[in-house]
């Protein structure tokens, strides 16, 4: 599974916590469930990279105030990933240029 | 207080607890939304969406059948399994099952293949529903009544188009979910489980307490001693003739003793003659010739004679006898020990109910015991009554998913179109309500700018005036009895009337549509008359004595009278401010030229009625009346 695909599935795994945290503590009802995993499940087909992403987390939280908590978290999380990403290859960049 | 030790123990139950606060806690949730954590939890996150959306069946085919199982059969349960057993065949329990169990999976196949599949099971029912929908009756039946030919293929594609609707489906999902909850049991079943299981604990109780003695069991078992008795008196004959056997046994059995010792002895020189004897007759028996004959049977005869086969003979006899004395006492022993047993036996028995009898105890514990399980096996019977009704029920919700669902949608999107209709039919009555009320507004207007007013032309410009005579018209209508509605059917006689004051035709019908109007004639005739009353006034026109008592006896004269002398005194005010402005040419020419306080002289009855008035009625003291100058006396 690629980076993409995995943090796809940490989202969905994510929002699906989310709906039933919230099914049981009865901030929404069943038919409100069923009508956010439909939307999510309808999205979910038209995503396969980062900016679909990222508009679709928009959209849905734009949607849904039971997910803002959750997608701030997740955000924050992937521009973490990001930065660390971004700081290990120009570690890596360093290195090879010192080693040249 | 020292703080507690982190144990090994505590750190893993800290350790626990922050492992187990990531997961979904799972409480009492409803059955869809129990699936979807559990789907979460074995980690399908996806799946678990995909229930919640109602694209998923939740339950499998095993699911299904066993909650029905479990509520649709009353038999007992596999001791292996623990499953209920199923009803029995050929009952209705068991058709009712078929059915449910039937229309339950062919939903679950349906739901599960994302309606792809329809087994006919489902689209039956749904088709058998559609038939009887009023929706539908006009394009199913004919005139008769009597469904069209074309009706069956019609029914099947309108369940056909239902099917494919989406918002179906979710009901169909949402209806199932609910109604085949594995867990779902019949509301009154462990009731009726456990009262079962008390029945059984009595029925035992019942059955280890000792028999209860009946006057039957009593009577019979005297009847049987009675009849033993007799057979031991019977035997008494015997039992004496047994004594003497027995007291001659011991001699008897010497005897018999000596008698076969004899015996032995001789038998040696018996068996040689016995053979002999035998040996003799049977030639005797075959020889023809008589000399022959003679001489055998002379031997036999000399055989027989012999002395120790006599004496044999008689030993022989002796033993006989005497065994056959021996032979009775066995027998006699036997007949009379029977009979003393069969009596002492009896005897007991019968002793034994009597002593039963004669303690109450167990007949009382009995009788309570008996009573409790009577009372429980009603209790039961209720409970049975009310577990079979609901097994209808619940067979019945099952059964009619597909045509509920149906309802459902068809009410949804009826209630919908109904809501649209229904909106547009108020905004179209609103409009009209507004347009009649304007129309109705417009008509009083102008119905009070001309009562009691006459036209005069003034500079090209026609000006409607008081009219003295035409407001003391209306006036002298209003006082009659039939008051305010008598002066309304006057003004609104008809439409030509209403014309005649300058109404158009639909104000003139809007005004005919509410002359009978009670809070019409109240409200509108009021204002016209108080307008009529002050018309008059200005137009010089004076309230005598009986008119004031005649306004005084209606309800709405007071209202009118009070509501009158302050327009008329607003006017008045309003007049004097505008008087040798030169604005209302109209009124500096009523007054003739003349200054205020001339012009108020000269119409001092005017104002002398409107004072008189407003006393009559309280509404000032004569102390106030007194300190307007000029107005009790002639100037």
């Amino acid at each position: 599974m690629d980076e993409f695909a995995l943090r796809l599935k940490k989202l969905i795994d994510g929002l699906t916590k989310v709906i039933l945290d919230s099914l049981i503590a009865e901030d929404i009802d069943q038919d409100e469930a069923a009508e956010i995993s439909r939307f999510i499940l309808e999205r979910k087909k038209t995503i396969t990279n980062d900016s679909e992403l990222n508009n679709f987390l928009a959209e849905i939280k734009d949607r849904y105030f039971i997910f803002s908590s959750f997608l701030d978290s997740f955000e924050k999380e992937s521009q973490i990933q990001k930065e660390d990403a971004q700081k290990i290859e120009a570690i890596k960049s360093q290195l090879l240029k010192f080693s040249q | 207080m020292a703080d507690a030790q982190i144990t090994p123990e505590v750190a893993k139950g800290l350790a626990l607890k922050l492992v187990e606060s990531s997961q979904v806690q799972v409480q009492n949730l409803p059955p869809l939304v129990d699936k979807a954590v559990k789907a979460y939890q074995d980690g399908q996150a996806e799946k678990s969406l995909q229930m919640l959306a109602g694209d998923v069946c939740p339950y499998t085919k095993e699911d299904v059948e066993g909650v029905i199982l479990e509520n649709l059969s009353s038999q007992d349960r596999d001791p292996n399994t623990r499953k209920r057993k199923e009803p029995e065949a050929g009952t209705t329990e068991r058709a009712r099952y078929n059915k449910t169990k039937e229309v339950a999976d062919a939903t679950r196949v349906y739901l599960e293949s994302d309606g792809q599949e329809i087994p006919s099971e489902f689209i039956n029912e749904l088709i058998a529903y559609v038939k009887h929908m009023p929706q539908y009756r006009d394009i199913l039946y004919d005139k008769n009544g009597e469904l069209t030919p074309e009706a069956n293929q019609l029914a099947t594609q309108i369940a056909q188009n239902l099917l494919r609707q989406p918002q179906y489906r979710r009901i169909i999902h949402r209806l199932f979910t609910e109604r085949l909850d594995p867990k779902k049991r019949l509301e009154h079943i462990d009731a009726y489980e456990a009262l079962r299981r008390e029945i059984q604990a009595l029925e035992t109780q019942i059955n280890k307490l000792p028999q209860e003695v009946t006057q039957d069991q009593i009577n019979k078992a005297r009847d049987d001693l009675e009849q033993a008795r007799k057979e031991l008196v019977e035997v008494s004959g015997k039992r004496a003739k047994l004594e003497i056997l027995m007291a001659q046994a011991p001699q008897l059995r010497e005897e018999l003793r000596l008698l076969n010792a004899q015996a032995s002895r001789l038998r040696p020189n018996i068996l040689p003659i016995e053979k002999r004897i035998k040996d003799l007759q049977n030639h005797l028996a075959t020889e023809i010739d008589e000399n022959k004959k003679q001489g055998l049977k002379k031997e036999i005869e000399e055989k027989m004679n012999d002395p120790n086969y006599l004496k044999y003979q008689l030993i022989q006899s002796q033993i006989t006898s005497i065994d056959s004395d021996l032979n009775e006492i066995d027998s006699l022993t036997k007949t009379v020990t029977e009979a003393q047993s069969n009596f002492d036996q009896k005897k007991q028995e019968y002793e034994e109910l009597l002593r039963r009898q004669a303690s109450s105890q167990t007949s009382q514990e009995r009788a309570r015991l008996e009573a409790e399980l009577q009372r429980k096996k009603l209790e039961l019977h209720d409970l049975e009554a009310q577990i079979i009704a609901e097994r209808i029920r619940y067979a019945s919700d099952i059964i009619a998913i597909p045509a509920e669902a149906a309802k459902e949608f068809f009410n949804e999107a009826l209630g919908e179109a109904a809501n649209y209709y229904k909106e547009e039919a108020k905004k179209a009555a609103e409009k009209e309500e507004a347009e009649k009320k304007r129309l109705e507004e417009q008509a009083i207007e102008k119905l009070g700018r001309s009562l009691g007013r006459k036209e005069k032309r003034k500079g090209g410009e026609s000006v409607p005036v008081p009219d003295k005579k035409q407001a003391r018209r209306f006036l002298t209508l209003l006082f009659q009895p039939s008051g305010l509605q008598g002066f309304i059917n006057e003004v609104a006689n008809n439409q030509r009337t209403l014309m005649s004051y300058g109404l158009t035709q639909e104000e003139a019908d809007a005004i005919l549509a509410k002359k009978n109007d009670p809070e019409f004639v109240k409200t509108v005739g009021q204002n016209l008359a108080k307008k009529v009353l002050c018309d008059y006034l200005l137009a010089g026109g004076r309230l005598s004595r009986d008119d004031i008592f005649a306004i005084a006896d209606t309800d709405w004269g007071k209202s009118i009278i009070e509501d009158g002398l302050k327009l008329s005194e607003e006017q008045k005010k309003f007049l004097e401010s505008q008087l040798g402005k030169g604005v209302l040419k109209t009124l500096d020419e009523i007054k003739g030229g003349k200054t205020t306080s001339e012009w108020l002289r000269s119409n001092w009855l005017k104002i002398a009625g409107i004072i008189a008035l407003l006393m009559l009625f309280g509404l000032i003291g004569s102390s106030v009346a007194q300190s307007i100058p000029g107005i009790f006396s002639r100037g």
